[in-house]
């Protein structure tokens, strides 16, 4: 596949997800942050298989579980880290999230640490590389169990 | 069908409603088992992929483990099975002003772990509901 159509498929992508509001809030930068999105996205699905040993494929996901699929073509996808989206990847595949550790402080580095664990029992670690990697947890599907919080899900915002 | 309560709970179609649901369930139930409402075979081994269940139609049974697939499957609702199945029905049913549709979750009654697990659900779509959203998307 060229490097154009990819961009046309991931601008496809974009208008099916609902956010093809990108590409106008993008402006003047929009071809060049499409194709920076590519390589990216292709970025992270070499790396999902390096690890994993199988290619993850958004775009058909996107294509056979519209709903579910639409949250991994939210902006935030495309402004976070590879670790991150493989942390994504990993959820929407059915991974719960066990641990976050988020550590803020104003003058000093922002620290980010999800422990993923498989339905298998093993555990994986995620750790944030820049500083919008935050933005995952607003995307996180929260609920209660005997007054405790249960983090869980990987969701597309409203 | 089993009797018990129906829980009528009011959820955003832009949210994939069986991921929700299934993770909950899996919280409780670790090696649940599901069937599809159309299904005529049973499903009798817990899930083997990593994907969570996708079911194909908008009804669906929830087992806690085979042993209760089984035995919903042979015997119907029994004293000894009771409480072991989540009957899903995605509705149609929208709210007018907020665009919400119902969700109906079937079981047999609201104690122990179905209790937790309908609460669980219920405060999952609650957080959904009430979740931010873009500037952007909300104008």
């Amino acid at each position: 596949m060229t490097d154009s159509s990819k961009q046309d498929r991931l601008r496809k992508a974009l208008d099916v997800s609902g956010s093809a509001w990108l590409l106008e809030y993008w402006g003047d930068d929009a071809e060049s942050r499409l194709a920076q999105a590519v390589v990216d996205l292709d970025d992270f699905a070499c790396e999902y298989e390096r690890r994993f040993s199988e290619r993850p494929d958004p775009f058909e996901l996107l294509e056979s579980d519209p709903i579910r699929g639409k949250a991994f073509f939210q902006i935030d996808t495309f402004v976070i880290s590879l670790e991150m989206k493989i942390m994504i990847w990993r959820i929407m595949l059915g991974c719960e999230i066990l641990r976050v550790e988020f550590r803020y402080d104003m003058e000093d580095a922002t620290d980010l640490l999800i422990t993923l664990r498989t339905p298998y029992g093993a555990e994986e670690q995620y750790r944030g590389k820049r500083s919008r990697d935050f933005r995952v947890l607003r995307h996180f599907g929260a609920t209660e169990d005997n007054e405790r919080l249960i983090l869980q899900g990987y969701y597309a915002l409203k | 069908m089993i009797g018990g309560v129906d829980v009528v709970l009011w959820v955003r179609d832009d949210i994939p409603a069986t991921d929700v649901i299934f993770r909950c369930v899996r919280h409780h139930w670790p090696k649940l088992v599901f069937q599809d409402a159309e299904e005529d075979s049973m499903p009798y081994s817990a899930q083997s992929s990593q994907w969570l269940p996708r079911p194909a139609g908008p009804e669906f049974f929830i087992y806690r483990d085979e042993e209760a697939a089984r035995s919903w499957d042979a015997q119907g609702a029994t004293p000894d099975n009771a409480n072991t199945m989540l009957y899903v029905i995605l509705g149609k049913r929208r709210q007018a002003k907020t665009g919400l549709k119902s969700l109906t979750l079937v079981c047999g009654d609201l104690t122990g772990d179905m209790r937790r697990i309908v609460d669980e659900i219920a405060a999952s779509f609650r957080d959904s509901v009430e979740g931010l959203r873009y500037p952007a998307e909300a104008a």
